[in-house]
């Protein structure tokens, strides 16, 4: 068990979501810790995915510009030069879809479907503190938040 | 029944460029570099289309705006034109209750997210030793 997954469900949610950035952008993610919530900059980029049943709560991942933009690249082969700017939200949307149909694989028994909702760009407003169960992921000094919101799913994951 | 050798057109359907970005690229690491791909954005665009132009195969979203994957794959089953047109969905939401439901409408198979090109090319694959199709 790392140190940012204090439950077999985190802990199952943490490899996989570092198995699906490392799949799709061959970026090897480290867990850095877990918080009841996450100061997060401005500038990061923000995406919320409603989960919508069996359990309501949202997901919100945050990732630094650079980590995207790196990771945006390595799954459109791109080159260094090359702009990425317009896939990177796309990415990012995908990313958290990805994500979270992990979560509730992790949390839903394999008789249960369960709904995710369509992922929103969410507002950059200066918020500097995420609230929810965060996992906080780095890549070299990137980081990547995956919040969990919702008392519900957090308790699942807790689990 | 469609015989992979006879797949020339794939209609991938995702509301992610960056999705569909990858399932073609997977398909095409499977072994069908040298056919024909089509993109919608959605369910709806994708019916659209298939007045138009004859998919030999629809790899299909689940979770998209305006028309999901499911009542695309309702409506496409349910169409004697379209109806014998395979159907492989691509999920992030997929788990053995979401999976049989899907088979039970007509999937050919339920691929979860992120697709790989190894179970791309498993699945189709599959389709040959099942008799559907999918010789390279």
């Amino acid at each position: 068990m790392t140190e940012c997954c204090n439950s077999d469900r985190a802990g199952r949610l943490c490899q996989a979501l570092i198995a699906v950035v490392a799949d799709l952008a061959f970026i090897e993610l480290e867990e850095e810790h877990q918080d009841r919530q996450a100061a997060v900059p401005a500038r990061f980029w923000k995406m919320k995915l409603p989960v919508v049943q069996p359990l309501a709560g949202e997901l919100l991942l945050a990732v630094e510009p650079a980590l995207l933009q790196e990771i945006t690249r390595n799954i459109y082969g791109l080159d260094a030069e090359q702009p990425v700017r317009d896939r990177e939200l796309d990415t990012l949307a995908e990313l958290l879809n990805t994500i979270g149909g992990k979560l509730m694989q992790v949390i839903v028994p394999p008789t249960v479907k369960y709904e995710l909702g369509l992922p929103v760009l969410a507002v950059n407003d200066g918020t500097s503190t995420v609230p929810g169960m965060c996992l906080v992921f780095r890549s070299e000094e990137k980081h990547l938040i995956l919040s969990i919101v919702g008392q519900n799913l957090i308790s699942e994951v807790m689990k | 029944m469609t015989d992979s050798k006879d797949i020339n057109i794939f209609l991938i359907v995702d509301d992610s460029i960056t999705a569909r970005m990858i399932i073609k690229r997977c398909i095409e690491i499977a072994g069908f570099r040298d056919r024909a791909f089509i993109e919608a954005r959605n369910g709806e665009e994708a019916w659209q289309i298939l007045q138009h132009v004859r998919a030999d195969m629809i790899i299909t979203d689940l979770n998209m705006p305006e028309l999901d994957g499911r009542m695309l794959l309702e409506r496409i089953k349910t169409t004697p034109a379209f109806s014998s047109i395979p159907v492989i969905v691509v999920t992030s939401t997929s788990n053995p209750a979401q999976e049989a439901e899907l088979i039970g409408l007509g999937a050919l198979a339920v691929l979860g997210k992120p697709v790989s090109p190894a179970g791309m090319y498993r699945t189709l694959a599959a389709l040959n030793r099942n008799g559907r199709g999918c010789k390279k």
